[in-house]
C-alpha cells in the first residue's frame, strides 16, 4: 500500500491552500488594527472580533492545516486521499463560503451568516468525507488514525456549531442556550480540532525534523485521553452550569498539556541533529509556551476572574496554535516544494539542498519580529492600552509580511 | 547491513536508519530500502560523513546505499 505519486494530495491545490491562508493572513493584520478598539476594552462578542477570529482560524490557520493534510495524511498513514476532484470542489465550496461568512458577519447580515455559513460548513464536511474516506482505506488501525479521526470529529463538530449560531441568528431557533453552543463551538475548535491536530501531527513531525530515536511515548495514551476526557467534562460543565465539571475538565486538559510538553522534551533529549531549524524550533517553544500561557491563566483567574482571560484566549490562539502551524510550515513548504521538484533528481544529479529554498537568518528576524508583536499585542489587551496594541501590532505586522515574502519565495526556488 | 523499511510508518523507517547508522564503523555500507526517499536524513548524512547513493526499484520503492567515510 505505498500510495504512488497519482493518489497522493494534489499538489498544485495545496499550493492553492496555502497561497490563499497567506492572503488571509496578511488580511487579518489589517483587521487587527481595526479590532484594537474592542480588545482593549476586553471586548470580543462583537461583529469586528468575530470576522479578526475567523479570518485567522478559517482564513488562514485551516486554510493552511487543511492543505499541508492532502500531503500528509498519505505520507503519515500510507493511505491515499479518497479523491482528488473531491478535494478541489472542497476548496472552493470553503473558499467562497469563507468569504461570504466573513462578509455576513462583517456586516451581521444574518441571511448571508446562515448562507455563506452553510456553505461553509458544506466545504468542511466534504474535508472531512474526504479524510474519513481516505483514513478507512488502512489496513492496520493505529494510534495516529484514531487521534487524526478523532481531531476531525471535532472539527466537524466545531463547524456544526458554527454553523448552529449563525441560523440561531438567522432564526432564533434556540435563543436559550445560544451562549453554551458558543462556548462549546470554541472549546471544540481550539482544543479538540486545532491544538489536537497539531499535537497529533507533532508526534510524527518532531522526530523527523529533529532526527530523534529510542524515546519513550509511553505518556501519549494519556495525553489523549487527558484531553478527551476534558473536553467531554466541560462540555457537560458548560450545559449543566455546574462550575465543578468546568474545574474537572480544565484540569484534565492542563494534565494533557503538561504530559505533551514532556513528551516534546523527551524528543528534544534524543534528537540526532545537532541544529534545528527556525521553523521548527519555534513549533517546540510553542508546545512550551502553550503551558506557561495555561499556567498563568490559571493563577490569574483565581485573584482577578474571568475579566483576565481574553489576553490568554489571544495568546493561546495566536502564541501556542498560530506559532506552531507559523513554524511547522516554514518547514513544510521548503519539504513540499523541494519534494514536487526535486525528488525525482536527488542523488543523480546536484539539486538544491532542502535548507537552501528558505533562509535561517531572515525567518529569525520574522519570527522575532512576529513573537515581540504577538507578546506586545496580548500585553496590550490586557492592560487596555490602545496605542501600545497599535505599536505592538505595527511590529506584529512587519513580521508577518516578512514571513509571508519568504513563504512566497520558496516557490520561485 | 541490509535494512528493509518498506510498509512502515514515519518515522519508524528513519528511526531504524538511524539506530543502524550509529552501529556502523568507517567503511561500513548500509543498504535501506524505502518507500519514500528520505529527505530529512539527506541533509544530516553528508554533514556527519556518511556519503549516499539512491536508486529506483521496480516496486516503486528505493534502495539507498550509505557508507560511512574515513576520517
Ligand atoms: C462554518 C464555520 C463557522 C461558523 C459559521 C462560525 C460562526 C461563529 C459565530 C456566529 C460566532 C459568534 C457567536 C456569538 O458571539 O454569539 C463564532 C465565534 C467563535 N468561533 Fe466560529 N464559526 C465557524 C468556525 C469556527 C472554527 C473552525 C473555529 C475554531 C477552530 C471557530 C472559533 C470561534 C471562536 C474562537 C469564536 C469566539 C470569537 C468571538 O466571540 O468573537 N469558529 N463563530
Amino acid at each position: 500500500m505505498n500510495p504512488s505519486p497519482s493518489t497522493m494530495g494534489d499538489i498544485k491545490l495545496t499550493y492553492r491552500f496555502i497561497l490563499l491562508g497567506i492572503f488571509s493572513f496578511m488580511i487579518f493584520n489589517l483587521l487587527f488594527f481595526q479590532g484594537t478598539y474592542h480588545l482593549a476594552q476586553g471586548i470580543y462578542r462583537v461583529n469586528d472580533i468575530w470576522v479578526l477570529v475567523h479570518t485567522f482560524i478559517l482564513g488562514f490557520l485551516m486554510m493552511v492545516v487543511m492543505g499541508v493534510m492532502y500531503q500528509l495524511i498519505p505520507v503519515a498513514l500510507l493511505v491515499s486521499i479518497y479523491s482528488n476532484r473531491l478535494s478541489k470542489i472542497q476548496f472552493w465550496t470553503y473558499a467562497v463560503g469563507v468569504i461570504g461568512l466573513l462578509v455576513g458577519l462583517w456586516t451581521v447580515n444574518t441571511t448571508w451568516m446562515a448562507f455563506f455559513g452553510t456553505l461553509t460548513f458544506t466545504g468542511v464536511l466534504l474535508f472531512v468525507l474526504n479524510m474519513l474516506l481516505s483514513v478507512k482505506k488502512l489496513i492496520q488501525w493505529n494510534a495516529m488514525a484514531l487521534i487524526i479521526v478523532t481531531a476531525i470529529f471535532y472539527l466537524f463538530n466545531t463547524v456544526l456549531f458554527g454553523l448552529l449560531l449563525v441560523l440561531n441568528y438567522r432564526f432564533a431557533w434556540f435563543p436559550n442556550i445560544h451562549d453554551q453552543l458558543l462556548y462549546t463551538h470554541i472549546l471544540f475548535g481550539i482544543v479538540g480540532w486545532l491544538s489536537s491536530i497539531i499535537i497529533g501531527f507533532s508526534y510524527k513531525m518532531a522526530p523527523m525534523f529533529s532526527l530523534a530515536h529510542g524515546y519513550s511515548e509511553k505518556f501519549s495514551k494519556w495525553i489523549y485521553s487527558g484531553i478527551q476526557l476534558g473536553i467531554i467534562l466541560l462540555v457537560v460543565g458548560i450545559f449543566s452550569h455546574i462550575p465543578f465539571f468546568n474545574w474537572i475538565g480544565a484540569l484534565f486538559i492542563v494534565i494533557g498539556f503538561v504530559l505533551f510538553s514532556y513528551q516534546m522534551s523527551e524528543i528534544m533529549k534524543h534528537k540526532m541533529k545537532s541544529t534545528l531549524d527556525i521553523g521548527f524550533q519555534v513549533a517546540v517553544y510553542a508546545v512550551y509556551g502553550s503551558l506557561f500561557i495555561i499556567g498563568l491563566a490559571i493563577i490569574l483567574y483565581m485573584f482577578l476572574g474571568m475579566s483576565i482571560l481574553l489576553p490568554f484566549a489571544y495568546f493561546f490562539i495566536m502564541g501556542w496554535i498560530g506559532f506552531s502551524i507559523l513554524g511547522y510550515l516554514y518547514k513544510i513548504v521548503p519539504f513540499l516544494y523541494w519534494t514536487d521538484k526535486y525528488s525525482d533528481k536527488v542523488g543523480k544529479e546536484p539539486v538544491p539542498m532542502l535548507k537552501d529554498l528558505v533562509s535561517e537568518k531572515k525567518g529569525k528576524i520574522a519570527f522575532s519580529l512576529l513573537f515581540i508583536g504577538l507578546i506586545g499585542n496580548g500585553l496590550g489587551i490586557g492592560l487596555h492600552f490602545i496605542s501600545f496594541i497599535w505599536l505592538s501590532n505595527t511590529i506584529y505586522t512587519l513580521g508577518a509580511v516578512y514571513y509571508g515574502y519568504l513563504i512566497l519565495r520558496v516557490f520561485k526556488a | 547491513m541490509r535494512l528493509d523499511n518498506r510498509g512502515l510508518q514515519p518515522p519508524e523507517p528513519m528511526q531504524r536508519t538511524l539506530k543502524a547508522l550509529e552501529e556502523m564503523n568507517i567503511g561500513d555500507k548500509l543498504t535501506i530500502i524505502n518507500d519514500r526517499k528520505p529527505m530529512f536524513l539527506f541533509e544530516e548524512l553528508e554533514q556527519k560523513g556518511y556519503s549516499y547513493e539512491v536508486n529506483s526499484r521496480e516496486d516503486g520503492a528505493f534502495e539507498i546505499i550509505i557508507i560511512k567515510k574515513e576520517g
